[in-house]
């Protein structure tokens, strides 16, 4: 089992949190964005207590994501990268290969609606692109989107065709006006609100206008139909503690005063 | 049979921005001896699956249905074929105006250089698609792009990395 770990730090120096969600998640891969604590550093944190060696898998164009693993970076090698894509096969010995796409959208405050859905159908290209290269198509993607789950960008086929019910997305692709779009299947719509356990979101933010939804997820994992028999859907979880502190406030909200305004988000492949 | 197309028909005005692209491809390849190289590759409108899709009107309001579109990638060989996405281009059947789309380190590097070399310089929105109007402006935007501070570091570093 491969396990996971995504987390937006809000370029705060969570080092010990990340410490302790690694070892508590038993995390084999930690993505982070809006990382600014220096990889050194990190990683004496991370191996002072760790039973098993974190290695830095650093990329070459894309310094947004930052990666690092309990295994050599040999086994994770960058395929195409963007600065704010970066697409890694990860091919571990004896083990089912994989592409790991993370992303960091720009956030609202910077980019219109317009602007992000027009990007998710450049992400949807190069995730294909990626999938040409290395010769199959069990990807998943995950990272920071700064848009929710039913967002067009999210949902649409020529975008990233993300879809809430798994049963959909193994019928693998959806054609529109002539032309075939593959599916993801978006297990994140199953964690908004409070039917399920944990927060009902990743992000919380409230504003003055009509609409407002307050929680929202935008840091989200997807799955392409091939890779979904080896995914845990049942592991799949938005944190909301490192097992000493919590991430949230005493009222439920992130708690961006001690950790991130984001949540983190793990997930478990079976490779 | 009467001829009724102009004697000059076959004369052409300056370079496709896509030979452009090519050939500052190739001299990459040549400065680098082929460790880091450059490929453009076409963005397709029609293609099914197994293509690069490129466009569609609704969600991507910079490539229209009918525009010739490109993407110009850093390649590293001796990486696995690693590629870093520089920038896209696209542009009608007339060539100009031309929009290239960049990335947010490159932009905010690059807008400040060109402001006053380009007229009418414009940045569709808040997506860094820069809209040229000519050739002359072409060449300079995309001199600032192959010169930027990003694109220098991606290229260093697999350099470095390549001949380890």
């Amino acid at each position: 089992m491969t396990t996971f770990l995504f987390w937006n730090l809000n370029r705060k120096p969570l080092q010990a949190i990340v410490t302790n969600l690694a070892l508590r998640y038993d995390v084999d891969v930690l993505i982070l964005t809006e990382c600014t604590i220096e990889p050194d550093v990190l990683l004496r944190n991370l191996n002072w207590q760790a039973p098993i060696n974190y290695h830095y898998a650093p990329s070459i164009g894309c310094k947004t994501i930052e990666i690092f693993t309990r295994f050599s970076d040999q086994f994770m090698q960058p395929v195409y990268e963007t600065d704010r894509f970066s697409a890694r096969h990860l091919q571990l010995p004896e083990a089912v290969g994989i592409s790991l796409v993370s992303v960091h959208f720009p956030s609202k405050l910077h980019w219109s609606d317009q602007s992000q859905a027009m990007e998710c159908v450049e992400l949807a290209d190069l995730i294909r692109l990626t999938e040409e290269i290395v010769g199959h198509s069990k990807t998943v993607l995950v990272g920071d989107l700064n848009m929710n789950p039913f967002e067009d960008g999210v949902v649409s086929a020529r975008g990233l065709h993300g879809v809430m019910s798994r049963s959909i997305a193994e019928k693998k692709t959806r054609t529109v006006q002539g032309k075939e779009y593959p599916f993801f299947y978006n297990p994140m719509w199953g964690l908004f609100g409070d039917r399920t356990p944990g927060p009902p979101g990743t992000y919380y933010y409230t504003s003055s206008e009509q609409r407002s939804f307050f929680w929202n997820i935008f840091d989200q994992v997807l799955i392409r139909p091939n890779l979904l028999p080896f995914f845990d859907s049942k592991a799949l979880e938005i944190v909301q503690s490192d097992g000493d502190a919590s991430l949230v406030s005493p009222n439920g909200l992130p708690d961006t005063n001690a950790a991130s305004d984001h949540l983190p988000v793990f997930f478990r492949l079976e490779l | 049979m009467i001829d009724l197309w102009p004697e000059d028909i076959e004369q052409v005005e300056g370079k496709a921005p896509v030979t452009i692209l090519r050939e500052q491809a190739s001299l990459l390849g040549k400065k680098t001896m082929n460790i880091v190289e450059a490929k453009v590759r076409r963005i397709s409108n029609t293609g099914g699956p197994s293509d690069y899709i490129g466009t569609f009107p609704a969600l991507t309001p910079w490539i229209h249905a009918n525009d010739f579109a490109y993407a110009f990638d850093i390649v590293a060989p001796a990486l696995g074929d690693y590629r870093y996405g520089l920038f896209t281009m696209a542009h009608g059947v007339e060539m100009y105006p031309l929009k290239i789309k960049i990335g947010t380190e490159i932009a905010d590097e690059v807008r400040p250089k060109i402001a006053t070399k380009i007229n009418d310089l414009a940045f569709v929105g808040d997506a860094n698609v820069l809209t040229v109007q000519s050739q002359d402006e072409f060449l300079e935007a995309l001199k600032a792009i192959l010169n930027s501070a990003k694109a220098q570091r991606v290229i260093k570093a697999i350099l470095a990395q390549s001949t380890e």
